[in-house]
């Protein structure tokens, strides 16, 4: 019982995590209606400019952390700019597309310029470790697990709390209505892809601290795509229930069914909870039924 | 002067959808502070004319002047700034938010305080926000008797009170120019006088132009001060209410002309 | 026209890279030496080992070349991949003349060897020295009897696994068998010693108490972690990573907060520069078997020649890249010293070069300090074992170095 219940709650933290990086997806779902296959470069982007900050020039952490998420931000406008905005009111089909050339290019573009070896990226972070006998929590996870928990909430307020929160929604929901009433959609597309690309990074500088920081961690970016489908793309509690869901399998599957001999299934399982998660519906389990008129 | 009477100046515009016209060659003046109409049947390119006016369609050729300003073709949300609002037939609201949060959303593009002051929650960001909420609960909400429901959700409000929403949303925009869209379309006789009176308020005492696009004939007799009439993308015929009644092209493209009734007949 | 243009310029640099410009053949004979290397891919890159060939060349060309022949190395980045590995030998095989391409020398993962064997030992018959230390293809089930065209620079994993086993048991302190937990990559090398593995412990007396695979993609291993503490092992032995791969540092991290008493054991893939560098603090204190001098022993003759040849060059070699720097160069020189042989015998072949290699007991000029051993195993049987130390920057040795010919016996 004590071991389901660490592993249990080390999947939630993880789950926290990948529930940070969906949501960066669903944001630009709801708002540009294109699935982002660049995500893992974002994440890896993201993370690198932090590096910089915080690892190359030193400033404090509370400097350093805004900083290379205003970054991050940035770079996701730029992304909007030259990618998805010169396909505006092309079908949503072909932003996706892009972002898998997009996805190919940033990864070149990163392997020429820092490289596809590790950085060392341990952020000196108070001793959080959580030792309760049996159970046992370390810092890094820990800290993953609040820092992701934080920045969700803060990008929570932000969309149901504030003005512009509202304009974000309103504008994800239609463009056209949104050009009706005087809102200037192609900025809010601005502004939600920076969101979306520092909610991306800030998953990026936790997955890295709790490993290190490559070029090849992109892969874990990969690990959004079942999240986001199993919560519902549409949908920003999906994101959350996704990522615990996601979490929470891999951690059970790893302690309970890889030493029964299913090595590697945890890389799987995700897949596996999406294909059912489907099977019961199909737009996600918090996801939007989408009605078509024929 | 003259020009700084007229608000709204369209010469030539014409507006094709592949081989079919909409609007030919129109050409006409709103006057400032006029409360026209814009009638014609079925297809006349009355909504058409709204649609280039607030840069949904991009005109074919011809120009649209406001007050001075060259707009046609400028995307909805600049033409929105200069002071256009519109409310739709079809009614454009956000169904899923309560009436006050699509009234707010109005309000957004007048509002300067910047994304990221949100997440600092910025003094200067809370009293824009505080002032302007009272303005819109004063002046909008209050004044089309929708403080009752603004806080519901609009898909849940009868069709009468949504296309009040509608109406108050455009308000929240704070017009110079008005454009209706078959504001009383399905409307009850007792819905149809409220917006009337509210209409006339607004007219009167804020000094907006309204350009008013309606099916009920009687309506637009009784309200409005200049009436002009479409067919098939033509104006054909322009002048006070009365005028307009008593125009025999009106008459015909209403009803047809005298041979071919005679014909089908 | 603008599009035209825009696609036009697009293809000529397209065009660029994938058809550089001919290089032209000196006059007298160029001696090649096919060398494909990782420059990315799952594993990293390890631009170090070209920077290695790079050096290593000019500095035998400067000397004259072997025997008044140039050299060079045909540097080709492999990607990890075995397709694109398998593509560039083919290439190379097919595009450059018999008689100048004399050997590979390079990184031929596992995965080439294997899907190569038959092509390269049976059908061309050109010696390839490779940087893998696969048992499948080195060890007891392969060796120059199956492989007859294959050379490694170390002892093969089960070898190096046997040393660390050996070092556990001479450090083990407590009364009761040592407790192993075995943590490895599902990939061909991560497998690659385990049966060998298991059978050694039973003659030494080490016990297994946990095995845990980690996927080299895996960006979390907590689970595996808490399998290994429950266990609760004396010693962790971990084999099939790379410090390019995430997983490796996240597995130091991982241990380092689950169980931070706990030695960690790695072969020589996670005895480089690179895990230090990676890794950082939690890198402290790992353990682990190499077969190649640490680039901080200037004492070491070999060590001293790459040294004074970076400086010459005035090529600094960052952090972490030490490692990978000396791999090029051993791998350089060896090459180049097989086809010096060979050339001094006046069989200056593919076959001659593969008997030099055989006949040779070269130790890079002095880089084992003086032990003598063997290569008629087709791997150099040295290693040693080293620990690392992150204030320091560099894995300090533990050891001198080992014959695994001796110790294993």
């Amino acid at each position: 019982m004590m071991d389901f219940l660490q592993f249990f709650c080390s999947g939630l933290l993880n789950g926290l995590v990948y529930a940070l990086l969906g949501l960066g997806l669903v944001l630009i779902f709801r708002a540009s209606e294109a699935f982002n296959f660049a995500v893992g470069e974002f994440l890896v982007v993201g993370a690198f400019l932090f590096y910089f900050f915080y690892f190359n020039w030193g400033l404090p952490l509370l400097i350093a952390l805004p900083l290379g998420l205003g970054a991050a931000g940035v770079f996701g406008g730029i992304v909007e700019r030259s990618v998805i905005k010169p396909l505006m009111g092309r079908p949503h089909l072909s932003m996706t597309i892009i972002t898998l050339g997009l996805s190919n290019i940033l990864a070149g573009g990163l392997q020429a310029t820092v490289g596809s070896n590790p950085y060392n990226f341990s952020v000196s972070l108070p001793d959080l470790t959580l030792d309760l006998g049996p159970l046992i929590f370390p810092s890094t996870n820990v800290w993953a697990g609040i820092l992701s928990l934080a920045f969700f909430t803060m990008i929570l307020l932000f969309l149901y709390k504030t003005r512009w929160g509202l304009v974000i929604q309103a504008t994800s929901e239609s463009q056209p209505k949104a050009l009706c009433f005087g809102i200037n959609a192609q900025s809010v597309l601005l502004l939600v892809w920076a969101i979306a690309a520092a909610c991306i990074g800030a998953s990026g500088i936790v997955i890295s601290n709790l490993g290190a920081l490559s070029s090849q961690i992109s892969v874990v970016g990969l690990r959004a795509i079942p999240v986001v489908l199993i919560g519902g793309l549409d949908s920003i509690a999906g994101a959350l229930v996704g990522g615990l869901i996601v979490g929470i399998a891999e951690s059970l599957t790893g302690a309970y069914l890889e030493p029964a001999g299913l090595i590697g299934f945890k890389e799987v399982v995700p897949y596996f909870v999406l294909l059912i998660a489907l099977f019961i519906r199909p737009y996600g389990l918090l996801g939007r039924v989408r009605i078509e008129r024929v | 002067m003259a020009v700084n009477r007229t608000i709204l100046e369209i010469s030539g515009l014409s507006l094709r959808f592949g081989g079919v016209a909409a609007l030919r060659d129109l050409s006409l003046k709103i006057e400032k502070g006029s409360f026209c109409s814009i009638i014609g049947p079925n297809g006349a390119g009355k909504t058409s004319l709204l649609n280039c006016i607030n840069g949904h369609y991009r005109p074919n050729a011809g120009r649209i002047v406001l007050e001075g300003q060259p707009i046609e073709g400028r995307r909805p949300h600049l033409i929105a700034s200069l002071g256009v609002a519109r409310t739709f037939q079809r009614i454009e609201l956000f169904s899923q938010m309560t009436v006050l949060e699509n009234v707010k959303l109005g309000r957004h593009f007048l509002m300067k305080a910047p994304a990221w002051s949100c997440f600092l929650r910025l003094p200067a960001m809370v009293r824009e926000e505080f002032e302007h909420r009272r303005e819109l609960e004063e002046e909008v909400i209050d004044f089309l008797g929708l403080s009752g429901v603004r806080n519901q959700i609009v898909a849940s409000l009868p069709h009468g009170v949504r296309k009040r929403v509608d109406l108050a949303r455009a308000l929240a925009m704070r017009p110079k120019l008005l454009l209706l869209d078959e504001i009383m379309a399905g409307m009850s006789i007792e819905e149809k006088e409220d917006v009337a009176s509210y209409l006339m308020d607004v007219h009167r005492d804020r000094e907006v132009t309204i350009i008013w696009i309606e099916h009920d004939l009687a309506a637009v007799m009784e309200l409005s001060e200049h009436v002009i009439a479409l067919n098939f993308g033509v104006k054909i015929a322009e002048g006070a209410p009365e005028e307009i009644q008593a125009n025999p092209a009106v008459i015909e493209a209403y009803l047809g002309s005298p041979e071919e009734e005679q014909l089908f007949s | 026209m603008k599009t035209c243009f825009r696609i036009t310029v697009l293809l000529s640099l397209v065009c660029l890279f994938v058809f550089p410009c001919p290089t032209t053949h000196a006059q007298s004979k160029v001696i090649e030496i096919g060398a494909p290397i990782p420059l990315g891919g799952v594993g990293g890159a390890y631009v170090g080992i070209g920077w290695g060939y790079t050096d290593c060349q000019a500095y035998i060309n400067e000397k004259g070349g072997v025997r008044g022949h140039k050299i060079a190395y045909l540097l080709e980045d492999n990607r990890w991949s075995v397709p694109t590995e398998i593509a560039v030998i083919n290439r190379l095989l097919t595009m450059e003349p018999k008689d100048q391409l004399l050997l590979f020398c390079g990184n031929l993962i596992t995965g080439t060897l294997k899907a190569m064997s038959d092509k390269i030992n049976k059908e061309v018959r050109i010696p390839s020295i490779s940087l893998s230390y696969s048992v499948e293809m080195f060890g007891k089930q392969g060796g120059p009897a199956k492989y007859p065209y294959y050379f490694s620079v170390g002892p093969d994993y089960s070898q190096q696994v046997g040393l660390l086993l050996r070092y556990i048991k001479k450090v083990h302190k407590k009364k009761s068998e040592p407790r192993l937990a075995v943590v490895y990559s599902p990939t061909e090398y991560g497998r690659d010693p385990l049966a060998d593995l298991k059978e050694d412990v039973k003659k030494l007396g080490i016990k297994i108490v946990a095995e845990e695979e980690m996927a080299i993609t895996a960006s979390d291993v907590t689970a595996q972690v808490l399998n290994i503490r429950k266990a609760k092992p004396d010693y962790i032995l971990w084999h099939g990573f790379l410090p390019g791969m995430p997983v490796s540092t996240v597995f130091l991290k991982t241990v380092k907060q689950y169980l931070p008493k706990v030695p960690i054991l790695g072969t020589h893939y996670q005895t480089v520069m690179g895990m230090i560098t990676a890794g950082g603090p939690a890198a402290d204190g790992l353990i682990g078997v190499s077969t190649s001098v640490m680039w901080h022993e200037t004492n070491n003759p070999f060590v001293k020649l790459a040294h004074e040849q970076a400086k010459k060059r005035g090529r600094e070699i960052p952090v972490g890249e030490e490692s990978n720097y000396i791999g090029g160069w051993m791998l350089g020189l060896m090459g180049a010293h097989a086809v010096d042989v060979a050339a001094a015998s006046g069989d200056m072949t593919r076959e001659g070069v593969k008997k030099a290699l055989e006949a040779s007991t070269w130790d890079f000029d002095g880089m084992y300090e003086g032990a003598t051993f063997s290569y008629a195993s087709h791997k150099v049987p040295m290693a040693r074992i080293f620990k690392a130390s992150y204030a320091q920057k560099r894995w300090n040795a533990m050891t001198p170095w080992l014959n695994v010919d001796k110790e294993l016996k």
